[in-house]
């Protein structure tokens, strides 16, 4: 940081020799002027002070009677003094600078996190679709109708946030609606049921429930209403009010489980990968670089590296980066205890999967089959796992008024 | 031993020496860099020996490749390799 205000600032590189050059070195000190890198230097010493000072630093030279030689000039106000004639230089570095700042005012980079059931490409490709494509203006963009729409349209999305820093669009995504996730709708919401199943336990923070311990709910139904209802004492609905409905609901939902591999399968057998720049693109246009065809079998990996200043001002500039990988394919068949004991590897490390996700595993029933040319594992999984997504406001039936209404029991 | 009223004070109030007395405070990192606060000013300055005068006592930083690093009125920084610290 203190370099940083030198170099704006300027300072000067000063040699000093005499008798008394300690009293010098004493004197600028109580002046208020500071002296960086003092070293003794032959006879005298050399040292850097700020800019402003040099006409205090004369007069005490000639006051303790030292020799005193400027020696360099350095920093931003002695550059610009130097190179005060270069006028395209100057022009360039102030067209640079507005060029960044009017790119910075339009959206290049949409980002997706979070999402395991949809791919991110697929959600890439909605927001591009349907909504902002790199190039939009910034203001323009409105991320709550983002994040309602990407709700409404996507069943396992339980939460949503999409956020505008810099030129980079960020869509984070939950596909379980837990305490961890931090809940804020802006607007009053329900909690509706993202899978068919039965309600295990349920604690409501805000809102109505709908839904009790043991009821079986289909996808898609209430589960928590914002609706709340004001009753008066003769049970007539006085007021009503909108609010965000919270709370934990799990379920217990059973799952189809269905692998399949081939009997037939290639090992690829990778021999050393090499990285060459494919092409150089900015905005729509794109320009390719020549490159010589690759021998034989070869997995080629191609990935985008944008221009970018810190984490998330982006620029529609960037190259491509092809990694090749060649290899030899060696066909294998696999015997009945090698796919069963594959199949099996995969069921575990999906239900593992699950489980790190937080959702606990009741019971499974798996079959292993051999059919044709491939191996099939199938059967269902019980499981018990928080459910629930957010939607906005829709109003009761009259079944859910009556559930909710207050009861005439006698004490 | 009579004491000086100055040292009693001190001592009785629990005040620090250096607001008192002006004594140095000087904080050493390693053998590379000294920090030196409360003092009046240089005495002498050679590439092994920095003599900095205190309120009461001269203060001899030895070593090798001695550089100031920043010189201001509060406070220095010496940079270099720091073999001994001498009070004379």
């Amino acid at each position: 940081m203190v370099r940083i205000f030198h170099f704006i600032f300027g300072r000067l590189f000063f040699r000093i020799s005499g008798q008394h050059v300690e009293r010098f070195l004493n004197l600028c000190a109580k002046h208020q002027m500071i002296l960086w890198d003092l070293k003794p230097d032959g006879q005298g010493y050399s040292f850097y002070i700020r800019r402003s000072a040099d006409k205090e630093l004369q007069d005490l030279a000639s006051k303790t009677n030292v020799k005193l030689q400027l020696d360099g000039q350095y920093g931003l106000p002695f550059f610009l003094r130097e190179h005060r004639k270069r006028k395209a230089f100057f022009f360039s570095a102030g067209l640079a600078v507005l060029i960044i700042f009017v790119l910075s005012q339009f959206l290049w980079e949409i980002t997706v996190s979070g999402s395991e059931v949809y791919s991110e490409s697929d959600i890439l490709k909605y927001v591009t679709a349907n909504f902002y494509r790199p190039g939009t203006w910034k203001g323009s963009v409105d991320c709550d109708l983002l994040e309602e729409h990407l709700r409404e349209d996507y069943d396992e999305i339980a939460w949503v946030s999409c956020s505008l820093t810099g030129t980079r669009l960020h869509v984070e995504i939950k596909e379980t609606l837990d305490r961890k996730t931090k809940q804020n709708p802006k607007t009053p919401c329900d909690i509706v049921a993202n899978k068919t199943g039965i309600v295990t336990a349920l604690s409501v923070k805000s809102g109505t429930p709908l839904v009790s311990v043991g009821d079986r709910v289909k996808k898609g139904s209430t589960l928590i209403s914002g609706l709340i209802y004001y009753y008066s004492d003769d049970f007539q609905v006085t007021e009503t009010d909108q609010i965000k409905a919270d709370g934990e609901i799990t379920m217990k939902t059973e799952e189809t489980y269905k692998e399949t591999i081939p009997m037939e399968y290639y090992e690829k057998k990778f021999g050393k990968e090499k990285i060459r720049l494919k092409s150089i693109y900015a905005g729509p246009w794109e320009w390719k670089l020549p490159f010589g065809k690759e021998e034989g079998r070869t997995d080629v990996m191609e990935k985008r590296y944008p221009l970018k200043i810190g984490k998330s001002l982006y620029f529609p500039v960037g190259i491509y980066m092809r990694t090749y990988r060649p290899y030899h394919a060696v066909k294998k068949t696999y015997t009945d205890a090698q796919a069963k004991k594959k199949l099996s590897d995969r069921l575990q490390r999906y239900i593992k999967k699950k489980e790190e996700k937080g959702i606990r595993i009741l019971h499974k029933e798996i079959k292993y089959k051999k059919s044709g040319e491939s191996y099939t594992a199938s059967g269902t999984i019980t499981q018990e796992e928080k459910a629930g997504k957010i939607r906005s406001i829709k109003a009761l039936t009259k079944e859910q008024e009556e559930k909710i209404a207050p009861t005439t029991a006698a004490p | 031993m009579k004491r000086k009223p100055g040292e009693a004070i001190a001592k009785g109030l629990s005040l620090p020496r250096d607001v008192i007395f002006g004594d140095f405070i000087i904080t050493l990192t390693g053998n590379q860099e000294v920090l030196v606060e409360n003092y009046r000013g240089i005495l002498s300055y050679d590439d092994d020996h920095i003599c900095v005068q205190g309120n009461r006592v001269v203060l001899k930083i030895c070593g090798r490749r001695l550089a100031i690093a920043y010189y201001s009125q509060d406070a220095m920084k010496v940079t270099g390799r720091i073999e001994r610290l001498e009070y004379m």
